[in-house]
């Protein structure tokens, strides 16, 4: 269970998002309008909040976010099934192995612990800056020259 | 655009597994504040494992089937070789018949008829091999042959080709035909760049009533009796570059077997020859494109 503070939904959760969303996307090859993209974003964040408040361990939030987010990138781009799921996983994906890498390291140069970071509304909002820089920077280098994984067959978005 | 279901579920099964790795590791980092996912590493291993062992059995699935879909495209890409060096022969034919005609013509202007006639008497022996050669029901195969042929006699090798049967009961894809000859037509031309005296290569191919006979001979340097048990053996190369070669007879050999086929190889002073048989299969009408 874990209640979100408005900060870290402005700051942290719906900048996230966008990232995920358009690395998702991008490494699909698929580059839609990006207002669209962000407006997913901030409905993919406020369903998280609500999603994260629930009383599950941690990881199940994820892995009933993963679905949600496919749900929606097949509603709002009217996308293949497998290109919304595909592109909500490798978004997921990206964060996670990021993250994973990030938060022991971070941990320790600050010598803060985990629960100190989470309940902490700005030292939240801060903790995974260095994370959403780096992912944001390959995100637009993705978008910027068109790099994908696999081009997933032509869409409406081009 | 990925299309195959098959490749689309082992993306999806590589994709999953790596996320459960990324929230296994996640879950570790956040257990200090939050309730861990998995009771411990050795449930988390258990959950994970039949992922693992069935996304690693789909990949090797695929790379077997990809493999083989690259060898078929290697095989395609020979083929189409072959093919584009024999139209090269035929424009090239072509343009020495123009020559050859206005010869004739020239000659029955200037009254020569007997040298006219004699003229067009040693075309007609010249050009009755490629006519028989063409001839042959595998396409492939005669098309291989005659850019060879035309390799070989660039690089100054006489050239000897006796075609007597059609081949019409012969089934062997066009694709592992030309593997089959290309390599032993091509070690044949290599071993005459070596050789010192006399430069010859010929092929036969005629029937017997065991089956369809193909003889490849050379008049390179001969294989000692030793080294000729040992030849189709993979990696075994009697060049003393070695590196990149001896695969060529294992292939020849292999796809002979594959066939029901035999293959057997006589060197002596006089020559190296290759001889090799064919089942025929009766009431088939071959192999054709």
């Amino acid at each position: 269970m874990d209640f979100m503070p408005w900060q870290a939904i402005v700051f942290q959760s719906i900048p996230e998002s966008i990232i995920l969303v358009s690395l998702g996307l991008g490494l699909l090859g698929l580059y839609p309008p990006f207002k669209k993209v962000v407006l997913i974003s901030i409905t993919y964040s406020l369903s998280s909040v609500i999603i994260r408040a629930l009383p599950f361990p941690f990881g199940v939030h994820t892995l009933i976010l993963l679905p949600w987010l496919t749900v929606l990138l097949k509603s709002f781009f009217k996308m293949d099934w497998w290109k919304a799921f595909t592109a909500a996983l490798l978004g997921t994906i990206i964060f996670g192995l990021v993250e994973s890498i990030s938060t022991p390291f971070l941990l320790s140069l600050t010598g803060y612990d985990l629960g100190t970071v989470m309940r902490d509304p700005w030292l939240r909002v801060l903790f995974p800056l260095p994370d959403e820089v780096l992912l944001g920077c390959l995100a637009w280098i993705v978008w910027r020259k068109r790099l994908f994984f696999f081009r997933s067959g032509r869409s409406k978005f081009y | 655009m990925i299309k195959s279901p098959l490749v689309l579920i082992a993306l999806f099964l590589v994709l999953l597994e790596t996320l459960l790795f990324v929230l296994l590791n996640l879950s570790f980092i956040a257990a200090p504040a939050f309730p861990a996912l998995w009771p411990d590493a050795v449930t988390a291993i258990q959950i994970i494992a039949p992922f693992f062992i069935i996304t690693s059995l789909s990949l090797i699935f695929l790379l077997f089937k990809y493999v083989n879909i690259e060898l078929e495209a290697s095989n395609q890409r020979i083929h189409i070789e072959n093919l584009r060096e024999s139209l090269e022969n035929l424009r090239a034919q072509r343009h020495d018949f123009m020559s050859h005609l206005q010869v004739v013509h020239g000659l029955l202007q200037l009254g020569m008829t007997d040298e006219a006639r004699e003229y067009v008497a040693s075309l007609c022996a010249e050009i009755r091999q490629p006519t028989r050669i063409i001839s042959l029901n595998h396409p492939a195969l005669a098309a291989l042959i005659q850019s060879k042929i035309a390799l070989a006699e660039s690089q100054g090798i006489a050239c000897q080709c006796e075609v007597t049967t059609e081949l019409r009961e012969l089934i062997i894809p066009g694709t592992d035909i030309t593997r089959i000859f290309g390599n032993l037509l091509d070690n044949a031309i290599e071993a005459l760049q070596r050789a010192k005296g006399e430069r010859r290569l010929w092929l036969r191919i005629y029937e017997k009533e065991e089956g369809y006979i193909f003889e490849v001979g050379n008049t390179g340097p001969a294989i000692p009796l030793a080294l000729q048990a040992k030849i189709f053996e993979r990696g075994f190369t009697t060049k003393k570059n070695k590196e990149g070669h001896g695969q060529g007879l294992f292939i020849v050999k292999t796809l002979v077997d594959k066939y029901e086929g035999r293959i057997s190889v006589h060197s002596s002073d006089q020559g190296t020859v290759f001889t090799l048989l064919f089942p025929q299969h009766r009431g088939s009408q071959g192999f054709s494109f």
